[in-house]
């Protein structure tokens, strides 16, 4: 899943761009509005966490425009701002949740993995496809009943499948939930993902659509 | 019981009052009686001499008349009683005036009835003359052989002195008191402006600093209402910077928490299992989780002292419940969960949303935290003013009962706990208007704990 963090503050974004990436997560990491204007151009991205007090504006404006737009990116606000009014408006511009700072990384990743069930239509956090079985919420995977160990990249590609069982996803969208902007990506990374999965949790489970992209079977 | 009447302002001048008033009477009446004793002397000498004017001719006659050998040294009077220059002047007032008519040689031919034999005191020299008993006047016949003298005991001269200062006086005993009564009235009249004034300024504190309205004072009190609401306003400007001061502080101390917190979770996640760092770093993520949750009490701490609860616009205040409770259960601090249940009308209050979020925030988090985690936390929300919450807990003693509510009061050790909670909530919620109490345990249980906020109640006919 491909996130776009956009905090002025260095420290936290720092550690929450890390967090965010050891949790399996694609996560660019912009410091004002005008670069994450910027980000979305050229990137879809799954979700967005948008802080409010930006150096070149307010994060809310920033969300209701790209509401305005018809933009439905999925979005959750950072700030220090608690009252009930300012997450009303925060709310009521678009924003999906309202994270109010300081927050655990814990709550912020159930907040986030939340958010993007909601997305996909599929809110359940656990998905059963014959005898695979897939905790969102808790990032655990089993297959007949025993666990499976997966990598953070390993997990992200299966996230991203999980979030739209039976869904065509293409090796772009797949190589954009894997990797943050400025990462070196090789040609055939998402082929060795897709492969390294295959042997964990069944050959069958992903089909390969040639010259269009991947499916898991739902 | 008087102590505080006597140091009213209305007693002072009621005393300051009726005191000069009674001594400007005195004053009055010593004088009046002066000059009443000048003109009554005046009054009686004028009257002696009337008497001896009018008597001589008859005496001298009655005595040219009589017998050579009569015996008849004095006029039969209408009383028997005689009088003497001991009298005091107790005897009957026709009788205050008595005379003797005296020959050159000073002996006593005739006399009143109610005078002595013996010659008067005063010499045979025309005019008046004066002993400490009686004031006398003589005045002798054309040729001088003959006296007549006449007296008039002093006593009597003095009783209607004393009388006229007193008829003067008397009435002064009953001016006090219905003097006192008129002026307690009229101060109080007058003083009702200062009354008002009074409670105007009883009702500033903390959470009122407005104006007092000056426009119905008297002149007096207006410059005195003009130098309250400068000394108000700077107070307000002062309570303001430092609530803004304590505001801006725990709002800016957010992200620095923020940032610390996160990069210590980032550093636990890092670090190996094993690592000899990880228990150190937990610590500080703990402290760091206190910290956070102090700044947050803080912060709303001084909201509720800058006066947040108060609002006349009415507010719809059940979604605020449902984000809260949303927001409690998305953010996984605690295992035990929470069931609303609504009764009757919609929850509806002329509060402010924020104070009106913050205490059940508090409530909620009271119960959460304190309550028993196998049991879930019961919201019962009884429109339109009624909020009750509920949590599972053995019965608290009362002498914990009876602390809850101060700062910094904590019940039990958790870490999630500051002892803030429940007093930001009676701040807020009496500045609202409203009312909370609390009772351990739940009515009609053994046990429990149940807090009740009754919101303060939306004026007939409001809408929003």
């Amino acid at each position: 899943m491909r996130l776009l963090l956009i905090e002025d503050e260095q420290t936290l974004g720092s550690a929450l761009r890390d967090h965010l990436v050891s949790e399996g997560y694609a996560a660019d990491w912009v410091e004002n509005l005008a670069d994450g204007e910027l980000a979305m151009k050229s990137t879809r991205y799954d979700v967005i966490l948008l802080d409010i007090n930006l150096p070149d504006g307010n994060g809310v404006a920033m969300l209701r425009a790209l509401r305005q737009r018809g933009d439905a990116t999925p979005c959750i606000i950072l700030t220090a701002q608690d009252k009930i009014s300012d997450r009303i408006a925060g709310l009521n511009a678009g924003a999906d949740d309202y994270l109010v700072k300081p927050f655990d990384l814990g709550e912020m990743i159930a907040r986030l993995a939340a958010v993007a069930r909601r997305y996909t239509g599929n809110p359940n956090p656990l998905l059963q496809i014959g005898d695979v079985e897939i905790d969102l919420a808790r990032k655990l995977v089993f297959v007949a009943g025993r666990p499976v160990e997966l990598t953070g990249r390993e997990w992200a590609l299966l996230d991203q499948f999980a979030h739209k069982p039976g869904a065509t996803l293409s090796k772009r969208q797949l190589e954009d939930s894997l990797y943050e902007f400025g990462a070196e990506i090789e040609s055939n990374t998402v082929e060795v993902y897709v492969s390294r999965l295959r042997k964990k949790i069944g050959s069958d489970l992903i089909r390969t659509l040639r010259g269009v992209g991947y499916r898991l079977e739902g | 019981m008087f102590g505080g009447f006597f140091k009213s302002l209305t007693a002072g001048i009621m005393i300051r009052v009726v005191v000069w008033v009674c001594l400007c009477w005195a004053i009055a009446a010593a004088l009046a009686a002066y000059v009443i004793h000048d003109e009554l002397t005046e009054s009686f000498d004028s009257g002696l001499r009337e008497t001896v004017q009018g008597n001589l001719p008859l005496a001298v006659e009655f005595l040219m008349d009589r017998p050579a050998n009569s015996k008849v040294t004095h006029i039969p009077a209408r009383t028997a009683r005689p009088a003497s220059p001991d009298d005091n002047g107790d005897a009957d007032p026709e009788e205050y005036i008595i005379y003797q008519i005296r020959d050159a040689s000073g002996r006593v031919l005739l006399r009143s009835d109610n005078a002595l034999e013996t010659p008067f005191a005063a010499p045979l020299i025309a005019g008046f003359w004066q002993d400490d008993t009686f004031r006398y006047y003589s005045e002798p016949t054309v040729g001088g052989s003959l006296y007549m003298q006449v007296a008039e005991p002093l006593a009597h001269r003095r009783e209607a002195t004393f009388e006229s200062a007193m008829a003067i006086l008397l009435p002064l005993f009953v001016l006090v008191p219905v003097l006192l009564v008129a002026i307690w009235f009229s101060v109080r009249g007058g003083m009702r402006p200062v009354y008002r004034f009074r409670q105007d300024l009883d009702r500033r504190g903390a959470g009122n600093m407005e104006a007092i309205a000056i426009d119905d004072l008297p002149g007096e009190l207006a410059a005195m209402g003009q130098d309250v609401n400068l000394l108000l306003d700077r107070l307000r400007a002062a309570m303001n910077a430092e609530r803004a001061f304590a505001s801006n502080s725990a709002h800016e101390l957010r992200t620095p928490i923020a940032s610390m917190l996160a990069q210590t979770q980032q550093l636990l996640t890092e670090l190996p299992s094993q690592s000899p760092h990880r228990d150190r770093a937990m610590l500080i993520e703990k402290s760091l989780g206190r910290l956070r949750r102090l700044s947050e009490k803080l912060l709303q701490w001084s909201r509720a002292e800058s006066g947040l609860g108060k609002t006349h616009e009415v507010q719809e205040l059940d979604p605020i419940i449902d984000m809260l409770i949303e927001d409690i259960h998305r953010s996984g601090r605690f295992d035990n969960t929470i069931l609303l249940h609504r009764h009757g009308l919609p929850l509806r209050a002329p509060m402010d949303p924020d104070a009106f979020g913050i205490c059940v925030g508090n409530l909620l988090e009271n119960a959460l935290v304190h309550g028993d985690r196998r049991v879930p936390v019961q919201v019962r929300v009884e429109g339109p003013d009624r909020l009750i919450v509920e949590n599972a807990c053995e019965k608290l003693p009362a002498h914990i009962l009876s602390k809850l509510t101060r700062r910094f009061a904590r019940h039990g050790n958790s870490p999630e706990s500051s002892g803030l909670g429940l007093s930001i909530v009676v701040v807020l919620i009496e500045q609202a208007g409203g009312t909370f109490s609390y009772v351990s345990p739940i009515p009609g249980q053994d046990t429990g704990f149940q807090a009740v906020l009754t919101l303060p109640q939306a004026p007939t006919g409001a809408n929003d």
